[in-house]
């Protein structure tokens, strides 16, 4: 149904989505939220810290489940399916790639990466490892496959968790703060990598506080005390 | 939905969970110690026990193990047994020895009981005739006199130093011959029998036959003499009722508990309670009184061992998902399911405990051998209590990762990845 012939549904569909974190005084991290992200696209959600920033992610990652709303990933209604398929749509269709970069410190670059796919590919071994040491090429990591990750720079070691993230050849790839661990040296390292992938059809959404991180994103959204306004911005990245 | 589910191969998850031990190797060696120690006691008390039983039996096999002792328990008390008040009594039938020996199995039967004079003093031994002044009666009553047919005397095994044992001529015509036990001899101040010297009981010469160092059974002959049981009940009566007749029967190794079945019938086919024949000891019995004695303590010890074993690999086992909880985090991310997580931490624990129990039953066997080894016994390991040994440390790793895995499977995906 979803083929090319049709319009290509949303890979991020969020309508009314809204997080209401319960306890003692009840916290709305999220009120109700209308967000449409198409297949390719880059956005950037901006916002000063405690706005909400990572409440909406971990919904738009499956992590988390809205309190209110509808959510369709990639026209799949997510609430309608079992946690279960859940995880499978978050191991096969979204990668990650956090601020604290989660690499695991005993393993070297390349069973990093293949960890990203223990739980997805049914592929044999020697298949993943060289899948992986194509994602890590594509991160400009090719000299450093056998390297721990406590001898990479920090720059390197994001271009570990990105490729981690895209080894799977996901629709979507949330970044929460990428950059923030970094120089800005490495952190624009880090952001043409990220401009590189949407070249290749990947669908991007960065998180962050830096407003020269957001810049580079053709959409740019904004959120303030848990709601979102959008302002169109001139892209002058990727292209 | 077409979306591929979420899956963990077996080998993979040993390979993560392998993977998390090396990580730490001082620390998941540590944790490992307990269940070393209670394996490795459990196999070495285990080991220790059946090889220490092993020398008890192997140790009474050769000799008491061929012997049956058969008892005289005395006429039934139904008056067909006049003499039931008489102080004297021979219940063994005359033929007694050929009928026993006839029975498969058996190596030597004889009748053989403790001598007493018919007016109840001691017997009087000397070397000389009772006249001759130098030598006077200075041994009366202070050596015992045994009577014995001569397969009762083959079947003590005698160690003839010096001329030989009588034999079956010498019982049937009643002769006074007599076999004398060394320090028999020596206080008789008989050193050489080519003279052909006598000894003088209650002043009836008695040519000495043979003399012995040493006897495998009935050690008691040791301090005294033996003479033929004819000859006993001419010169001295039938036996009396506190030293009744016994039966001493050498059976082939392995016959001896068939033997004292069948010998109290071949010797009374009409009423066979009449003769008890007491078998050797079992050696599984004895053996098994002795390792349940010793193991019920021992294993409770290996046990409280083990226990301790499980908490340690428990507590390192929360502690470690507690630290690692980022990478629980980035896993859920990745697309594992809470079983997944639950898992590879059951498989940490229990692989430790698995490897535990197998050092543990390393260490157990070497204390059993090197035991062995210097003790000069032989080790003996029943394969039932070593082979499942380092099961019974992955049964324990298992059992203590259960809590810690539980945990792990339920923290929250966002709630990990909170840095
Ligand atoms: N698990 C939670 N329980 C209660 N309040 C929470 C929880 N997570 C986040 N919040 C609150 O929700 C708001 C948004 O948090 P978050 O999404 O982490 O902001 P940001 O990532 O933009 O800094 C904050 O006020 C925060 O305190
Ligand atoms: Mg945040």
């Amino acid at each position: 149904m979803t083929s090319a012939t049709c319009a290509a549904p949303p890979v991020v569909d969020l309508r009314g989505v809204a997080r209401t974190y319960q306890g003692p005084s009840p916290v709305t991290a999220l009120h109700p939220v209308e967000l449409r992200i198409g297949v390719g696209e880059h956005v950037a959600i901006i916002g000063p810290s405690g706005s909400g920033k990572s409440t909406l992610m971990n919904l738009i990652g499956l992590l988390d489940r809205p309190t209110a709303g509808t959510y369709l990933m990639d026209g799949v209604d997510t609430s309608q399916i079992s946690e279960r398929d859940r995880t499978a749509l978050r191991g096969h269709r979204i990668g990650f790639v956090f601020q604290a970069f989660h690499l695991m410190p005993h393993r070297s670059c390349v069973e990093n990466v293949m960890l990203a796919q223990l739980y997805t590919s049914r592929r044999p071994k020697a298949t993943r490892r060289a899948n992986a040491i194509e994602a890590l090429v594509q991160v400009g990591l090719g000299h450093r496959l056998e390297a721990h990750p406590g001898t990479l720079s920090g720059g390197e070691r994001q271009r570990v968790a990105i490729a981690r993230a895209i080894v799977n050849r996901p629709k979507l790839l949330l970044a929460d703060e990428p950059t923030g661990n970094l120089d800005s040296s490495m952190a624009h390292s880090v952001l043409d990598i990220l401009d590189n992938l949407i070249a290749d059809g990947l669908t991007l959404l960065v998180i962050t506080h830096d407003a020269t991180v957001a810049a580079r994103a053709r959409r740019t959204v904004r959120i303030a005390d848990g709601r979102l306004t959008e302002t169109q911005t001139g892209a002058t990245g990727a292209g | 939905m077409q979306i591929d589910r979420s899956h963990l191969r077996i080998r993979e998850l040993g390979e993560e969970a392998l993977a998390g031990l090396s990580q730490r190797p001082a620390r998941t060696l540590l944790t490992m110690l307990g269940t070393v120690l209670g394996v490795g006691a459990f196999v070495a008390i285990l080991g220790l026990t059946s090889t220490a039983t092993g020398q008890i039996s192997s140790a009474f096999s050769p000799l008491s193990a061929t012997q049956v002792d058969v008892q005289d328990t005395g006429p039934a008390g139904n008056g067909q047994g006049l003499q039931t008040d008489s102080p004297r009594r021979d219940d063994f039938p005359e033929d007694a020895d050929q009928r026993v020996e006839r029975l498969n199995g058996v190596v030597h039967a004889g009748v053989w009981w403790k001598v007493h004079s018919q007016d109840g003093q001691p017997v009087s031994v000397a070397a000389n005739p009772p006249n001759a002044v130098d030598n006077a009666n200075a041994e009366s009553g202070s050596v015992d006199i045994y009577a014995a047919s001569p397969e009762a005397l083959a079947a003590m095994r005698p160690t003839i130093t010096m001329g030989r044992s009588y034999d079956a001529f010498a019982e049937n015509r009643a002769e006074h011959v007599v076999v004398l036990s060394e320090s028999t001899a020596q206080r008789l101040g008989i050193s050489r029998i080519d003279a052909q010297p006598a000894v003088f009981l209650n002043g009836v010469p008695y040519s000495v036959e043979g003399i012995f160092s040493d006897v495998n059974r009935l050690p008691e002959v040791l301090l005294g003499m033996v003479i033929p049981t004819t000859t006993a009940k001419h010169d001295f009566g039938l036996p009396t009722s506190g030293d009744p007749a016994h039966m001493l029967i050498e059976t082939r190794l392995g016959a001896a508990r068939l033997v004292a079945s069948q010998a109290s019938i071949a010797l009374s086919p009409e009423q066979f309670d009449r003769f008890k024949a007491i078998p050797p000891p079992d050696p599984h019995a004895l053996k098994d009184r002795v390792a349940s004695d010793l193991n019920a303590l021992f294993l409770l010890l290996a046990g409280i061992t083990l226990a301790i074993g499980a908490v340690g690999i428990a507590n390192t086992t929360l502690v470690s998902v507690l630290e690692r909880t980022g990478e629980i985090g980035l896993r859920r991310s990745l697309g594992a399911r809470p079983r997944h997580i639950a898992s590879q931490f059951l498989a940490e624990s229990t692989a430790i405990g698995a490897l535990g129990g197998l050092i543990g039953t390393a260490l157990g066997v070497g204390t059993v051998i090197s035991v062995a080894l210097a003790k000069n016994w032989t080790a003996l390991l029943s394969p039932s209590a070593v082979l499942p040994a380092p099961l019974i440390g992955a049964v324990v790793g298992l059992a203590a990762g259960t809590y810690p895995a539980l945990r792990a499977a339920r923290i929250e995906p966002v709630e990990a990845l909170r840095r």
